[in-house]
């Protein structure tokens, strides 16, 4: 399986009814006033850790056999992922090793060691082929799992998708941010197939541009990273991902760290709610695409909330 | 019935809301359990579509209007959140709703309410002339008129917080409050001690609207000024109803500085990564003050409203 069915996900979803109550989904016509759309906020920051990946981790532990649970997983994780399939680890009782760079978010380190699952510091993360973890799985019998490629990933990320469209069924636009790629092909997939005329737009930064430019040339291509915005920085894209969005995804959008940081602001100003830089992100865009988005009714998936005060005091004064 | 609600009207609205929201969240955060002690949770009364808790009364207050009173329309004397819960509902009921601010309103404000399709009237200096003019229209029109914090049906629906807290954590053992008006606290108190009488509530105020204080204090009501930044706790006189109720539930009572309350502010930025007003992260403020007391017990602090603005947020993170 290396892309999950609109079965898969409805199964994920009545997985995760058992742990996690829907994020809601608010309009904010305060948006709607800076931007010309019908605004609506999906809020992943609301989840019991602060962002969409509870979705897709709680989905990968449902699925392995007592024995895979006690030999454990490995991952690699900017923080979200990591916290999220350590909580998941502990709910279920699996082993989980997150490996983080070398320089991590500390609250997220924090967090990630209190849910009980192992660290392991090394830059190698970024690369496509990591040997810290390549040594964990050959050394240890750990299962690795990809928050960008595993198909039990995306399963739980399209649930978001399926509490979108029960909502608001006559959504016109749905805007994410893309990092790995992982949460783009899962709200691809589901949207598209319940209601193909949704158009797609992801975004990335346009300091961690390699699925943009990817998507745009039609191939696979590597690009440095330097965003803050760490829930979307990625150097290399995956050939999964890149498949499912080049097939599904309407339109791709790159902005620059400093619309991000605006952003953040605007959301924390319009919406009172903190976003992380990879789910302020939707919002840059979509003031970008003003013209295109006017009068439509538009989803902006905020996919996480876990900013350190030292980024939102930057974002406040870059203001 | 001896107050202005009880449990059983409480519950009733209970059952009612879970028709038009969905619980808040009450999720627990490691990172305020190091810093306090306690085991500690945050209900998110943030989290709604208007980002207060008030929500609850305005919804409550519409859905039980009669049919023939529904298509009269309502009308209510009040700015931020009471204005703009009654006019949500209305909204979503499809109920005609005139909200009464004094001349040249806070444009903000203004706004807000309109947003929610409200009618916006504006007549006078102050509130009291808002108001005394507002009844003469109701009467002429058949409005049904809201007074605020001491309606039967607003301050049953107000209730249905502590139940929701009670549903996710039966074995919580302290939750502390912020109070202004202190309607809320008068029916999370009335809810509270009815289905757990061992349960401690705690209210919160600043030091710099001693209103509500006083009067629990002393047992008759007491004026005094306020020049809070914390509008949901600022009160220049406290209700009689509420206070009768707190004065014989309320287990105990604390006041914060203003500072405290902004280092609230900003520790639950950092901790749970929310904005909160400065009422909704008084409860914080007060934990800290009574860490002690709450040491290795499940606390609940009742995050009632986000609505802060940039303005605001700025100086708190000036400190």
């Amino acid at each position: 399986m290396t892309r999950p069915t609109l079965q898969d996900i409805y199964r994920a979803r009545d997985l995760l009814s058992k742990y996690m109550s829907p994020t809601p989904l608010h309009h904010y016509p305060g948006l709607d006033a800076l931007i010309g759309s019908e605004t609506y906020v999906k809020h992943e920051n609301h989840t019991r850790l602060g962002a969409f990946k509870i979705r897709g981790s709680l989905n990968i532990m449902s699925l392995l056999s007592p024995e895979q649970k006690e030999r454990g997983v490995v991952l690699a994780s900017s923080g979200n992922f990591g916290q999220g399939m350590a909580y998941a680890g502990q709910i279920f009782g699996a082993r989980v090793i997150v490996v983080l760079p070398e320089n991590p978010n500390p609250s997220k380190m924090e967090a990630i060691k209190a849910f009980g699952a192992e660290v392991v510091l090394s830059d190698t993360v970024y690369d496509s082929d990591p040997a810290a973890i390549r040594e964990i799985v050959e050394g240890r019998g750990c299962q690795y799992v990809s928050d960008s490629t595993d198909a039990r990933f995306m399963a739980g990320s399209g649930t978001i998708m399926l509490e979108i469209l029960d909502q608001l069924p006559d959504l016109d636009v749905v805007i994410f941010p893309v990092g790995g790629g992982g949460l783009a092909s899962a709200v691809s997939i589901a949207v598209k197939g319940l209601k193909p005329d949704t158009e797609v737009i992801g975004v990335c930064s346009a300091q961690a541009a390699s699925p943009y430019l990817s998507w745009k040339k039609g191939e696979l291509v590597d690009s440095t990273m330097t965003t803050f915005a760490e829930g979307i920085g990625v150097k290399v894209t995956e050939e999964i991902p890149f498949r499912i969005m080049s097939e599904l995804m309407d339109d791709f959008v790159a902005v620059e760290d400093d619309e991000i940081r605006k952003a953040i602001v605007l959301m924390l100003e319009k919406t009172h709610n903190l976003a992380e830089g990879a789910g302020a992100v939707p919002l840059a865009a979509a003031l970008k695409l003003r013209d295109r988005l006017k009068g439509k009714k538009v989803v902006l998936i905020q996919s996480g909330g876990n900013a350190s005060l030292e980024e939102l005091k930057t974002s406040l004064g870059a203001t | 019935m001896k107050y202005s609600t009880d449990i059983q009207a409480i519950t009733k609205a209970h059952g009612l809301l879970k028709r038009y929201m969905s619980p808040t969240p009450l999720h627990h955060y490691p990172g305020l359990d190091a810093l306090l002690g306690s085991e500690t949770y945050v209900k998110h009364e943030n989290h709604t579509a208007i980002g207060s808790f008030k929500i609850r009364g305005g919804l409550n207050a519409i859905a039980n209007l009669s049919p023939g009173q529904l298509k009269k329309g309502v009308a209510v004397a009040s700015t931020g959140n009471f204005g703009q819960s009654v006019a949500y509902a209305s909204q979503l009921f499809g109920c005609h709703a005139t909200i009464a601010l004094p001349s040249n309103p806070n444009p903000g404000k203004a706004e807000a309410i309109r947003n929610f399709g409200a009618e916006l009237m504006t007549y006078g200096a102050d509130y009291d002339e808002a108001r005394d003019h507002l009844q003469t229209i109701a009467e002429e029109k058949g409005y049904r008129l809201f007074n605020d914090a001491e309606d039967h049906d607003f301050v049953s629906g107000l209730g249905t917080c502590m139940v929701e807290i009670l549903v996710d954590l039966p074995d919580a053992e302290v939750v502390i409050v912020p109070i202004g008006g202190a309607g809320f606290a008068s029916s999370l108190c009335i809810a509270g001690k009815a289905i757990r009488p061992d349960l401690e509530i705690i209210g919160v105020s600043s030091e710099a609207s001693l209103s509500p204080y006083l009067s629990w204090k002393e047992g008759s009501l007491i004026e005094s000024p306020t020049t809070t930044f914390a509008e949901g706790i600022s009160v220049r006189v406290s209700f009689e109803g509420s206070q009768a109720v707190i004065r014989d539930l309320l287990d105990d009572y604390v006041l914060v500085s203003e500072d405290d309350i902004r280092r609230a502010v900003v520790q639950m930025l950092e901790k749970t990564h929310n904005l909160a007003e400065g009422a909704g992260a008084a409860p914080l403020a007060a934990a800290q003050a009574l860490r002690d007391r709450i040491k290795g017990r499940k606390t609940v602090l009742i995050l009632s409203g986000g609505n802060l603005s940039l303005t605001h947020l700025r100086e708190c993170l000036a400190l």
